[in-house]
């Protein structure tokens, strides 16, 4: 597989030809009746109709297009605009706007994609006008973008909790603290690296007085207004999460017909874009799709796991193993795949050496956070990829240090799991 | 040939602009059903069935417009060291494999949803919806993807200017 | 050498019914004395979520499957009985109505290219609330969650408001108010939590939904005589113990979801009739579509 993505093949592609000749040099033991061929092909059929003819996917597509039409419409250049005066106090300034704008999102959206591209796409190129530094912007937008799984509603979450029967609700909560304290570590690393090289940022503008910056929050009304619809609808109980996204793209229109910036041009263009990273990004999910599907039946994931649980590890050493081999699960997988094939084998394990499902939970959530911005098949990177234009390689260099802070979490959240117990404890059973 | 070229960026384009059509009437259902739930007490009861066939109409029509406009991403790592004809040679190679890859996508798709039509399979809702029709969408999409990928390999080939 | 087989199983790991299978998989390696070897793979971890199944497994993409039946009824018209709301009310008849129905399913299974192996039911479905349900005025304008095409048609018909979402969508719906009861099995209830956001249940023996397991008929034609016979007694075995988990899990689930703090209904004579009343319309309009020997069959059940 590696080969193939080497090559320069697309993606998608590369995942479904490793898929084929996974099945191919794998001992099928089939009846003479059926050829490997077919099984190969019906399998890869049945993927692409049934990764794509799914009702929780159809939300990336409306978070992308709201972002379209948000960056499109001149309405991104007025969060940008009203948070300035706020972040101008601060050491980083308008860099921290990926963890704080991501942050905000992350509440209203289920995934890491969805955050991730509706955020990049407001503010990546906002930041290159404005002369931040981009690799620093790039980076913080991948690692803030991972939010979306931590933060609820959260997908991965659902998933464990039924899985492991673990209550949901208590997962939700237990993933509020180590959120933010990942956000603020994100935040706090920018503050350092803006103290240390002012570089990264444009020359300091005048410093503000209060009456500017009431003025200016007036700019982010809209924007303002938009969250508070699109998060009110899901926690008033009138959208699903997923209708929430259709919500947020009428939101956008209605407001880029306020401000009277809304032409068929650039509606044009917003929805062909949205198009674009859709496909792209739905391509990859099939591919990779297949290629779990052949990974299921070849039962790597399966069998690793086993081995590693029957090592007969201490608890410490036995985390840190299983850590190892979700990062190596993580390159090549996308993060449900990981967690509904090792789950069954490696929580009862987990559990027997002492640690509480609703913790492992939360741990498990890092890893598939993880496995977004790992490479080859990081879901995160080839958003930023479709969305900036910036060649992989430069995008991982920037992302590097955000993987370093959200391993540090990890072993922060391992040494004090008070971090995660804290909220949920205090909640009455 | 340059006439069969600017043929299928056409047929791409088209599909792009169904993609976005279809993207649009994904808003449009979730959003009256919204309404008529919150308003009027009622629910389509299609609203996640349509939107999911929706959205792979959505996928399947967009594959080769964004394709053709290069939005489709791969790791550029060795393509960016090798010299011009090396690069002809291996981007040759690439396309050929990927139109291999399509084709045989192709052929099982369209057996699956021959399949499905021949067996009279309907989905377990209260439309009760042919699955065949929702299906159908997808040996479209892959064919169009294999004009666009065919017509950038003679492209190559014949070393028209690239995009 | 033993032969490998791969079971999909569409639930995960501590589902009763995926330990079904694994328990099935236990009888046939020690039945054939290790030459079959079944790897069942939890969750839909195979990548199929239901409606495709029968045809998965009649080209072969998986060897062998559990398939929820009314899920696959779009398929074959014949799989849509055991979903049928109110035809049986306690599991001996639920138990009577699958030994005359298997005939039927056999058939079916063969004319997509597999074999039956076992069929067991899920708990049955009630309603999960957040009032009390004793008369019809009390299930008008709730929003349900159900599961599939008749559980919102005889909802709507009572003058409930039915939705459908997906199962990991539920909780969250749940907590914001969004729908206030779920159709759902008691074990179910006790599985999600339901207790967290929701304090009544009624036990209306809404449906006993089969589960079957299947075979590929060409894999099935590959095993000697003697492996068959080994995998029909394990199925056999597997069957009686899982009817009798079955009604196990429904009553201790039931006491565990009461000991949560759920107050537990019964159906008043009142209800009954509302409810009979709308189930008959379902079961009438699922025998103008049906065949002569679904009629046959189904005529002494529908009243
Ligand atoms: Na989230
Ligand atoms: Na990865």
């Amino acid at each position: 597989m590696f080969l193939l993505l080497l090559s320069g093949l697309w993606i998608g592609f590369s995942l479904m030809g490793a898929g084929v000749m996974g099945m191919l040099m794998f001992k099928l033991n089939l009846p003479p009746t059926i050829s490997v061929w077919d099984k190969i092909g019906g399998l890869l059929a049945n993927s692409i109709w049934n990764s794509t003819n799914s009702w929780s996917l159809t939300a990336l597509p409306l978070f992308i297009l709201m972002g379209e039409i948000l960056y499109r419409t001149q309405i991104s250049t007025r969060l940008l605009n009203g948070l300035q005066p706020w972040l101008a106090g601060i050491p980083g300034r308008l860099l921290h706007i990926n963890v704080v704008a991501c942050s905000l999102f992350a509440a209203v959206s289920g995934s890491s994609a969805a955050t991730t591209a509706t955020v990049g796409k407001i503010t990546l190129d906002e930041l290159s006008k404005r002369g931040y530094d981009r690799s620093i912007a790039i980076g913080s937008l991948a690692g803030a973008g991972t939010l979306g799984f931590l933060i609820p509603p959260s997908l991965i979450m659902i998933i464990y909790g039924i899985l492991s029967d673990t209550s949901i609700g208590k997962l939700f909560i237990a993933g509020v603290i180590p959120g933010l304290c990942l956000a603020s570590a994100y935040a706090a690393y920018i503050m350092v690296r803006a103290m240390i090289d002012p570089s990264i940022m444009p020359k300091e503008e005048e410093s503000h007085t209060f009456k500017e910056k009431i003025a200016a929050s007036r700019e982010l009304f809209p924007v303002l207004l938009l969250i508070v619809v699109v998060l009110g609808g899901i926690y008033m109980g009138i959208t699903t999460p997923t209708e929430a996204a259709a919500i947020g793209v009428v939101g956008a229109l209605a407001l880029a017909v306020w401000f009277k910036n809304l032409t068929v041009e650039n509606f044009r263009e917003a929805v062909l874009s949205a198009v674009k990273t859709t496909s792209m990004i739905s391509f990859i999910i099939v591919g990779a799709a297949f290629l779990s599907q052949v990974v299921g039946f070849v039962g790597i994931a399966r069998a690793l796991s086993l081995y590693i649980t029957g090592l007969g590890l201490s608890p410490y050493v036995l985390i840190f193993v299983i850590a190892i081999m979700y990062l190596f699960l993580g390159m090549i997988l996308d993060g449900i795949s990981i967690v509904v094939m090792t789950l069954p084998i490696v929580l009862p394990i987990v559990v027997a050496a002492g640690f509480h499902p609703l913790w492992f939970g939360i741990f498990l959530v890092f890893m598939v956070e993880l496995s977004q911005i790992t490479p080859p098949v990081g879901f995160s990177i080839f958003v930023i990829e479709g969305i900036s234009g910036e060649k992989v390689g430069d995008i991982l260099k920037a992302t590097f240090p955000f993987f370093v802070i959200m391993i540090l979490m990890v072993i922060a959240i391992t040494a004090f799991p008070d971090i995660v117990f804290y909220l949920p404890n205090q909640m009455v059973d | 040939m340059k006439k069969f070229i600017s043929l299928i960026d056409a047929c791409s384009k088209a599909g792009g602009y169904i993609s976005g059509l279809f993207m649009l009437l994904i808003v449009a259902l979730i959003t009256v059903e919204i309404f008529a739930r919150t308003l009027f007490d009622t629910s389509t009861l299609i609203g996640d069935e349509y939107s999911a066939y929706f959205f792979v109409v959505v996928v399947m029509m967009g594959l080769s417009f964004s394709m053709k406009e290069g939005a489709h991403i791969r790791i550029s790592l060795l393509r960016g060291k090798l010299p011009e004809p090396a690069l002809k040679v291996l981007d040759l190679a690439v396309l050929a494999g990927a139109i291999a890859l399509t084709g045989f996508a192709l052929y099982h798709a369209v057996l699956m949803t021959y399949d499905v039509w021949d067996l009279g399979m309907t989905a377990d809702s209260i439309s009760e919806t042919p699955l065949y029709i929702p299906q159908l969408v997808i040996p479209v999409g892959l064919f169009l993807l294999i004009l666009q990928l065919t017509s950038d390999f003679l492209r190559r080939l014949l070393s028209f200017q690239i995009r | 050498e033993a032969i490998k087989l791969d079971l999909n199983a569409v639930y995960g790991a501590t589902s009763f019914h995926t330990q079904g299978a694994m328990d099935f998989a236990k009888r046939v390696e020690a039945h054939s004395n290790g030459s079959v070897l079944i790897t069942v793979h939890p969750g839909g971890s195979l990548g199929f979520k239901g409606p495709e199944l029968l045809k998965v497994v009649k080209d072969g993409q998986v060897p062998m499957s559990d398939i929820l039946m009314g899920v696959v009824a779009g398929s074959s018209h014949a799989f849509g009985i055991s979903s049928l709301p109110r035809l049986v009310k306690s599991y001996d008849e639920a138990r009577a109505l699958y030994v005359d129905s298997r005939p039927l399913y056999e058939k079916s299974a063969r004319r997509w290219n597999q074999k039956l192996l076992y069929a067991a039911p899920w708990p049955p479905s009630g309603l999960i609330t957040k009032k009390a349900i004793v008369t019809r005025a009390d299930i008008k304008g709730i929003k349900t969650r159900t599961y599939d095409k008749n559980g919102a048609e005889f909802l709507r018909a009572l003058g409930a408001m039915p939705l459908s979402m997906p199962w990991g969508e539920v909780y969250a719906s749940l907590r914001t108010g969004m729908i206030d009861s779920v159709l759902t099995s008691s074990e179910s209830a006790k599985n999600g939590k339901f207790w967290e956001v929701l304090s009544h249940f009624e036990p209306i023996n809404y449906a006993y939904p089969l589960n079957m397991v299947t075979i590929n008929l060409d894999y099935w034609n590959a095993l000697s005589g003697d492996q068959q016979e080994a995998m029909l007694k394990a199925a056999s075995e597997t069957e009686a113990a899982q009817w009798k988990a079955s009604q196990a899990r429904s009553e201790e689930a039931l006491k565990a979801i009461a000991a949560e703090g759920i107050t537990v209904t019964p159906e008043s004579p009142e209800l009954t009739a509302e409810l009979d009343a709308a189930a008959r319309e379902i079961q009438k309009k699922f025998l103008k579509k049906a065949k002569k020997a679904e009629k046959a069959l189904l005529n002494t059940y529908v009243k």
